[in-house]
């Protein structure tokens, strides 16, 4: 073979690939959007499968988001009191890791200390450390700190899941600023946190929106702390109100996957109007060389 | 250090205090993530310790000491072995597989061309979705009326119960698979974005062809990613729950029950937390070694602090 017609075997193969790719993410989603606009009478009577409809509807998100009769008594009106708390705990656990993570990430890497390349160590411990391991202690502390069953369990639970993580982000961007650059603020008079304001975070925005998109989709999309903490209906989040849709025998299949698109639309949003900045935040530490 | 240990010695204890006192304004910056981990994660895990020597929880209080009973139970149990032993296929197959698929499709989406914006913004969509969501979606396309028994219906081919005792682990993996590769997808095309096009020039002067370019540049160009990413990927698929709990929830019988839902059952349906938590630490040693390595490579290749 010459090198052209290798190349163009090359070429051939990447593009199976490439469709192949394409068909094995966009056919699920494009299923799961459709189901969200039948109406129940075909995907309860076994239409599920179909993967066109002649009857489109909005019914399903009419009942998501104003009026389900069926979940009156157990879930509550509609999913917003649950989308609301997801906002909120999400919305307080964001604010919180990206000060505390910026504010750790300018310590260790513009004021050395003999600790801090333990406290690198300790950080990077508890974003790698799998949660299940920690649920049953962590629930039990909970209750006896007397803040199980509320909203305020779940944005301590998910500080842990967003604040190492951030931290470790904001660090692997403040590296990348010179530290004479800092000095050289504190020369000219202003003190560690004027420099930090003044100097370092104008040149590393980026990457705090990048932390501040992580640390919110992360607590946006966890159900097992969720699960563990909260039992009472109005202080569920979305995950786990959704959760709570999945039971007995027969789902509602088209209200089920019209609540799955809602809550997978922040991030799914998010990321692809970041995508370049998350490409590179997601793979921190991870792939910087 | 040293420096300042020589100076403390020669100009007295006043220049101590004084480092001292700068290193504890400095120590300020890092305080509050350290005072989170320590109250969040380290501390449960010692009273996690305590909690597994007591036969129960009851109202708030651990009651009957029992020693390391707990701890023999465990060990003596088959089922905890079967568990262990499932979430390791569970785990070794999934994690081979994103990294297989990551590499064909980083590969494939190396070179840059028009629209590989989008391409790739397409790519990392199953991993943005929440764990929970592609969980639902799939428990849908997989259900027996779903999308993928019709096709298979309307081709003669008869239907398959995804989640049946022979099929269900077959087919968490696959859902794992789903939602994973894009981690290694995106870790690899920023890793292959590192290798300099000469490389791949000398070699084909020297009359390399595709594959042995592929073995001899791009594999070890990127091992430290691949390392990395693959310890991370194989800790967080060990300690995957949602997908196995939204789905087939351990079941049928115990066919997916995977640690993580065995502990949480043993914690939250049959309320024997203590027995629960003993589990955890009993496979606490395992993780500890993979999130060290993984640690000491991340901080490697960041350069050390």
């Amino acid at each position: 073979m010459t090198r052209k017609q290798r190349m163009r075997v090359v070429r051939f193969w990447k593009i199976v690939a490439v469709t192949f790719m394409l068909i094995l993410v966009c056919v699920p989603l494009y299923w799961v959007v459709l189901t969200s606009l039948k109406p129940d009478t075909e995907t309860m009577g076994g239409g599920l499968g179909k993967l066109y409809t002649n009857n489109l509807t909005f019914e399903n998100y009419k009942k998501v988001f104003v009026y389900n009769p069926q979940w009156v008594g157990y879930l509550g009106n509609n999913l917003w009191p649950a989308i609301m708390n997801s906002f909120f705990i999400s919305g307080i656990v964001t604010l919180i890791a990206v000060i505390v993570g910026t504010f750790a990430a300018y310590g260790l890497t513009k004021f050395p200390t003999r600790f801090n390349s333990t406290v690198s160590s300790f950080v990077l411990f508890a974003y790698v450390f799998p949660a299940f391991i920690l649920v049953g202690p962590l629930s039990m502390l909970l209750s006896k700190v007397g803040i199980i069953d509320s909203r305020l369990g779940v944005i301590v639970a998910h500080l842990l899941i967003a604040v190492p993580f951030t931290t470790w982000m904001m660090r692997s961007y403040f590296v990348t600023i010179p530290t004479s650059l800092v000095e050289a603020g504190m020369i000219d008079g202003t003190n560690k946190i004027g420099a930090l304001f003044r100097i370092v975070l104008p040149l590393t925005a980026p990457g705090m929106i990048t932390a501040a998109v992580f640390a919110f989709t992360r607590s946006w999309a966890d159900l097992l702390y969720s699960l563990i903490i909260i039992s009472t209906t109005s202080k569920m989040t979305l995950p786990l109100a959704i959760t709570m849709m999945k039971v007995g025998d027969v789902y509602q299949w088209g209200t089920l996957m019209t609540a799955a698109l809602v809550a997978a639309a922040p991030p799914v949003i998010i990321y692809a109007v970041l995508q370049k900045y998350v490409v590179g935040g997601m793979t921190a530490g991870a792939v910087k060389s | 250090m040293e420096l300042s240990g020589l100076h403390a010695f020669l100009f007295g204890r006043n220049v101590m205090a004084r480092m001292m006192k700068k290193e504890m304004s400095n120590l300020l910056f890092v305080l509050p993530v350290v005072a989170i981990v320590a109250l969040i994660l380290i501390f449960p895990l010692f009273y996690g310790g305590y909690l597994s020597f007591f036969k129960s929880i009851s109202r708030g209080n651990a009651r009957d000491f029992v020693g390391f009973k707990n701890y023999v139970d465990t060990l003596n149990n088959e089922g905890f072995y079967r568990s262990l032993i499932r979430t390791s296929i569970y785990t070794a197959s999934a994690v081979f597989t994103k990294i297989v698929l990551g590499m064909i499709f980083a590969l494939s989406l190396n070179k840059r061309f028009r629209g590989i914006g989008i391409l790739r913004g397409i790519a990392i969509i199953p991993w943005s979705i929440p764990p929970f969501v592609v969980a639902l979606i799939w428990f849908g396309i997989l259900d027996w009326a779903g999308p993928v028994n019709s096709v298979l219906q309307s081709m003669n081919l008869g239907t398959i119960d995804w989640f049946s005792k022979s099929t269900a682990l077959t087919t968490i993996i696959m859902i794992n698979i789903w939602k994973g590769w894009p981690f290694f997808f995106m870790s690899f095309v920023s890793g292959l974005q590192a290798i300099p096009d000469e490389l791949y020039e000398a070699a084909e002067i020297d009359g390399a062809g595709i594959w042995r370019s592929f073995w001899q540049i791009t594999l070890p160009s990127l091992r430290p990613v691949l390392l990395t990413t693959m310890l991370l990927s194989t800790i967080w698929t060990f300690g995957e729950f949602e997908t196995v709990y939204l789905t087939t929830a351990g079941g049928p019988g115990e066919a997916t029950r995977t640690l993580p839902i065995q502990i949480f059952e043993t914690a939250f349906s049959k309320f024997q937390l203590p027995q629960a938590i003993t589990q955890s630490i009993v496979i606490l040693p395992i993780f500890l070694l993979a999130i060290f390595w993984v640690v000491r490579l991340m901080k490697k290749s960041e350069g050390e602090s």
